[in-house]
This record gives structure tokens, C-alpha cells and sequence, in this order.
């Protein structure tokens, strides 16, 4: 579903990524860890289409498509979803227009229908349920006035709403209770299937608990330099991150 | 029936201030306005439309209200368009609000090329709760709409205006707006400015008896070359009296608004409050705002607080729309209609909304031709 070859990304002229290669098959579920500064959070914001990084070189394709050449709304619509690590607050936007007018840009990308207004409520209301978002924070503006783990779960009922089918969890972790962190991972778990594939990108191996991935990655100065099972989170929790970037250095 | 003689002599004081100072004259008050696009106009005809009341005449209404009209004409409004609309032959109608009930809707309407300056004067009655409703238009043609209402507010009267000023784009708008808030009493403005070459509101709230209120808020939309500009001036000469100002502007490249404020807390006042927020929106090259806040505080016991902020739409706000599938000239018009529904809310005119909107719409298409 998503593959990158020797992935070369700047920010200011200044490279983070040097040379990624990442493939991730549909129904899989893959893990980015790393240190502070590894180019964790760029890998998302390129594969969103986030304005601002340059590629100098080297290719990711989403279903065939290249996806370094599509505008980011087009990227949406063919399903790559990414949450924020830090929710955008919109004053005078609700959540439930704003959802409305993501989902009927989908539909019509689809050459469907614009969704009537009775099943998109039952819809959206049966997803917030799923996340324990509380009912009236979908009428409320986007995010605003919203607690740090309410916004993180209000990214996460955004994507079950919105069903991608590649989900990119920016430290969707960070900032959550024991609590809301299992409530997080259970709508994630509830996202997984055959045809869809996420990447998780977390500083921490609690995340990995709750929803088991297929494989870990460690990335260290804008390459992946090690991949393993989920042994391999338990073992950095364990060792931390200097047995691999000495093993790494050349 | 004969013209009083306050009426007269108020007249012939603001013909010697005009002739000393023309309206359009330099002024540190008017710096910012563009007034070398105004030039003299001849006397041009206007219209008024009024759907759910009747408008009286002056010399009708002097027979009831004599004494409440000598104490409101040419006694509120100041400044040197509120003078030129007292100088000239123009018309003075006269609205009574002395009854509840469903929102009163006005059309004025500039009918050929040249200059008019109608004035109106509110009456409104103790206890009494309207709407008010009025819409500045022209024929398309090259009309100077000088449009000066002086409100008086009777204890415990509130009074609720809209004001949409829709002329084409080669009309022009100054208004003055002079209310006198009596005790208990509520004026709440909003004015949507969507055409106009160049409109200025001049906008003058006296709070005059404890328990005055006023809400005040204006959305301007200038496109490239439109000049929208408002000029409030609130004076709390009362205790216990309550003022919110917020005014937004959202500009198109090569537009320019204006926001000056000023809060004038009086001696003695105590208890009073007053908020003051102006927020710009520049969406292009040549885009300007020019903000004055001002308070002039003379009491201690009083809270006050202004703000103004201007700058680009939130790229990180574009791009999480973006991120969710909205092309950018959807996301774009969300981003604009939530930043001018705060002020859309403050009115209860759904159809003057709904052509504020549409005017946000056109200006934001005029930015992607």
C-alpha cells in the first residue's frame, strides 16, 4: 500500500530525511520510534503533503500513485489520513460542519452523493461513542476550549468517521492518561482490517500494548536503521536508543 | 409649520464649522480615510423604504415630541458630516419606537449621481424591545449617501440595529450615528459593509444613566480599491455602565479598512466595564488595516480592556482542512465565514447575513480569478 525508496527531505535547506525506505502492506500495522529529532514527525508531514518540506530526492507511492505529487486534499480523498500530533484549534468552525463538508469531499471524489443529513448524525454520533468523545463536543468550534485528550480523541473519531485507508498517528499518545490511551487504541484497533494499513509514529512502548504492530522501526538521523517485531519496543524501552545509534554510526 | 429657531440656529452653526473646516478636510481624526476619492456633488435624490412602520415627518413629530426632539437634533451627532447633513435642505423623518414587537426594516436608497444626507431620528419609548433594521443601497450609480441617525433611548429600552451597506462600487457612505443611552437601557449596532468605493461610520454612544449598555460590532469586507472604515467613540458618563466593541475586517489584497476606537470613561463613573477588540484578516499583496484603540480613563474603579490583532489566514489552520480532503478555496471559506461569524451572530437580520456572506464569497472569488 505504501512504499518509499531512499527518501531525501529538507526543511530550510537543512536534510532530516536521508535516504528512507519504508514498505507497508495493506492490513498491516507498523511502528516508528526514534530520538527526539529524527525525522519521526517529518516522514508524517511529507506524507500528508504538509507545505514547507522540500523532497530532494527519492519516491513514496500510496497505491500505485505517487503520492509526493499529490495536493494534500487529494491525498485525503484517496484515504491517507493524518492525526495530528498537535490538534488544530479553528474558533467559529464545529466539528460536525467541518466533518460534514470532509466526508461529502470524499463522497464526490467517489462519485457518490453528498451524505444526507439523518445517517451522517447516526454516523458520527455511533463513532464518537466508539472514542467516549462527549456528544456536545461536536457542536462545539474545532478543538477550541477542548482538554489536551479530548483533542487527541477528536483527531481519532475524525479518522473513524472518515475511514482512511492509510492512517498516520502523529504521537496520537502523547499527552494521554492510562485511560484515554486505551480509549485511543481501541478506536484504532477498531480501524484495523485487511484493506487498511497505519503507521504509528511514538516515543513511548506503552502505545504497543494496546495495538500490537507488525513491525517496529527505529529511525535515527533521517534513516531506518533497525526493524524488528514488537520485542524490538520492549527492548528500547529497556536499553533506550544508544545501542542502536552506536551500532548505526559507520 | 415653521422651522424652530434652536433648529435654525443649529443649522447656521454647522454651516460656519463647515465653512471653517470642510467635512473632507486633513485631520489627525480622519487620517486614515481615503477623502480625495469624495468631491463635491450636487443635491441628488434619495429614497426611504420602511416595511412594518411609518416614518413621520419632523413637523408632525414636533407636535408630540417637541421637546425630546429639540434636545436629540443636532444635539447628539458631532463631527463634520453630521454638519453637513444639518448645513444643506435635507430631510429629517422622524421613527417613534413606541411599541414591541417584530424587527422594523429600512431601505435608503441614493437614486442618481450626486450626494444626499438624509437624517433620522429614533424615539424610542420606555421598555420598548426592536429590532431595527436598515439597508444603505444606490442605483448603481455615483451617489454619496450621508446618512445621520440620532437615537434617544428612554429608560429601560432597548434597541437592537443592523445596519448593511450594500452600495455598488462606485457609491459612497458616510454615516453618523450618535445614540443617548438612558437608564437601564440597551443599544446594540452591527454594521456589514460589503460595497461602497469608500464607506466611514462615525459611530458616537453617550451611556448617560446607570445601567446603559451598548454592543457594538461591525464586519467590513473591503475588495481591491474599497475603503471601509469605522470610527467609534463610547463615553461612559454614568456609574455602573457596560460597553463590548468588536470589530473585524477582512481585506482583500489592495483593500484597506480601519478601526478607530476610542472608550471615554468619565469622572465618578464607577462600575463600569468596557471591552475593546479589533481583528484584520489581510488575504493578499497590498492588503491594510490600520487600528487606533484608545481609552481615556478618568475613574479608577472601572475595568477596561482593548486588543486589536492583525495578520494572514493560519496556514497550519489550511492545511489541517486541506489534510482532511477540503480544497483550499473551501477551506479558505470556512476559515473566513467562522472568523466573520462572531460578528454574524451579534445580528438577528438572517437575509442581511446571508448577503454579508456572499459578499465574503466574492471577495475571496475575486482572489482566484
Amino acid at each position: 500500500m505504501l512504499s518509499i525508496h531512499d527518501l531525501h527531505v529538507s526543511v530550510e535547506d537543512q536534510p532530516i530525511l536521508k535516504g528512507l525506505n519504508l514498505e507497508i502492506k495493506a492490513g498491516e500495522v507498523h511502528a516508528i520510534m526514534g530520538p527526539n529529532g529524527s525525522g519521526k514527525s517529518t516522514l508524517c508531514h511529507i506524507l500528508s503533503g504538509r507545505p514547507g518540506f522540500e523532497v530532494t530526492s527519492g519516491t513514496a507511492h500510496y497505491d500505485g500513485k505517487d503520492l509526493l505529487d499529490m495536493e494534500p486534499e487529494e491525498r485525503a480523498r484517496e484515504g491517507v489520513f493524518l492525526a495530528f500530533q498537535y490538534p488544530v484549534e479553528i474558533p467559529g468552525i464545529t466539528n460536525l460542519y467541518f466533518l460534514k463538508a470532509a466526508v461529502n469531499a470524499a463522497r464526490k471524489h467517489r462519485g457518490e452523493e453528498p451524505m444526507a443529513a439523518v445517517p451522517f448524525l447516526r454516523m458520527v454520533r455511533e463513532r464518537a461513542a466508539m472514542v467516549d468523545l462527549d456528544e456536545s463536543l461536536l457542536s462545539r468550534s474545532l478543538n477550541v476550549g477542548f482538554s489536551g485528550g479530548e483533542k487527541k480523541r477528536n483527531e481519532i473519531f475524525q479518522m473513524l468517521v472518515l475511514e482512511p485507508k492509510l492512517a498516520l498517528l502523529d504521537e496520537t499518545d502523547s499527552g494521554l492518561d492510562i485511560d484515554a490511551l486505551r480509549i485511543v487504541a481501541e478506536g484504532v484497533n477498531r480501524l484495523r482490517s485487511e484493506g487498511r494499513a497505519i503507521l504509528l509514529v511514538t516515543h513511548y512502548q506503552r502505545l504497543l500494548d494496546y495495538i500490537i504492530p507488525d513491525q517496529v522501526h527505529v529511525l535515527s538521523d533521517g534513516r531506518i536503521v533497525r526493524s524488528g517485531d514488537k520485542s524490538l519496543a520492549l527492548k528500547l524501552e529497556d536499553q533506550g536508543y544508544g545501542w542502536i545509534e552506536t551500532e548505526a554510526s559507520p | 409649520m415653521n422651522t424652530p429657531k434652536w433648529l435654525e440656529q443649529r443649522c447656521a452653526e454647522a454651516s460656519a464649522r463647515l465653512a471653517e473646516r470642510p467635512a473632507h478636510a486633513r485631520a489627525e481624526a480622519n487620517k486614515y480615510t481615503r477623502y480625495r476619492a469624495l468631491k463635491a456633488r450636487e443635491q441628488a435624490p434619495f429614497e426611504w423604504g420602511s416595511h412594518g412602520v411609518d416614518l413621520s415627518s419632523f413637523s408632525d413629530a414636533m407636535e408630540k415630541y417637541g421637546d425630546r426632539l429639540r434636545d436629540t437634533v443636532g444635539a447628539l451627532a458631532t463631527g463634520a458630516w453630521a454638519d453637513a447633513s444639518l448645513a444643506g435642505d435635507h430631510a429629517v423623518v422622524v421613527l417613534t419606537v413606541a411599541t414591541s414587537g417584530e424587527p422594523i426594516r429600512l431601505s435608503l436608497r441614493g437614486l442618481e449621481t450626486g450626494f444626499s444626507a438624509p437624517r433620522l431620528v429614533i424615539l424610542a419609548e420606555p421598555e420598548v424591545e426592536r429590532d431595527l433594521e436598515i439597508e444603505l443601497v444606490d442605483e448603481g450609480v455615483d451617489h454619496h449617501l450621508n446618512l445621520v441617525i440620532e437615537a434617544d433611548l428612554a429608560q429601560g429600552s432597548q434597541l437592537r440595529l443592523t445596519v448593511l451597506q450594500d452600495q455598488s462600487t462606485i457609491g459612497f457612505a458616510t454615516t453618523t450615528l450618535a445614540a443617548r443611552v438612558g437608564r437601564d437601557a440597551t443599544f446594540d449596532g452591527v454594521w456589514f459593509d460589503c460595497g461602497a468605493q469608500m464607506a466611514r461610520h462615525d459611530v458616537q454612544i453617550d451611556l448617560v444613566d446607570s445601567g446603559a449598555t451598548t454592543k457594538l460590532s461591525g464586519l467590513m469586507l473591503p475588495r481591491p480599491g474599497q475603503h471601509h472604515d469605522h470610527h467609534v467613540h463610547i463615553r461612559h458618563s454614568a456609574s455602573n455602565t457596560h460597553s463590548d466593541q468588536l470589530f473585524k475586517s477582512l481585506v482583500a489584497a489592495k483593500g484597506r479598512s480601519v478601526f478607530s476606537g476610542c472608550v471615554e470613561v468619565c469622572e465618578g463613573s464607577q462600575g463600569c466595564s468596557a471591552d475593546q477588540l479589533s481583528r484584520a484578516l489581510l488575504m493578499g499583496d497590498g492588503a491594510e488595516f490600520d487600528a487606533r484603540p484608545q481609552l481615556l480613563i478618568s475613574y479608577d474603579a472601572v475595568e477596561a480592556s482593548h486588543g486589536s490583532s492583525c495578520g494572514a489566514m493560519d496556514d497550519n489552520a489550511l492545511f489541517f482542512l486541506r489534510s482532511r480532503g477540503l480544497d483550499p478555496d473551501e477551506a479558505r471559506f470556512l476559515m473566513a465565514q467562522a472568523f466573520a461569524g462572531e460578528v454574524h451572530e451579534r445580528s438577528a437580520a438572517s437575509d442581511f447575513i446571508e448577503r454579508s456572506n456572499s459578499a465574503l464569497s466574492g471577495l475571496l472569488s475575486s482572489m482566484n480569478p
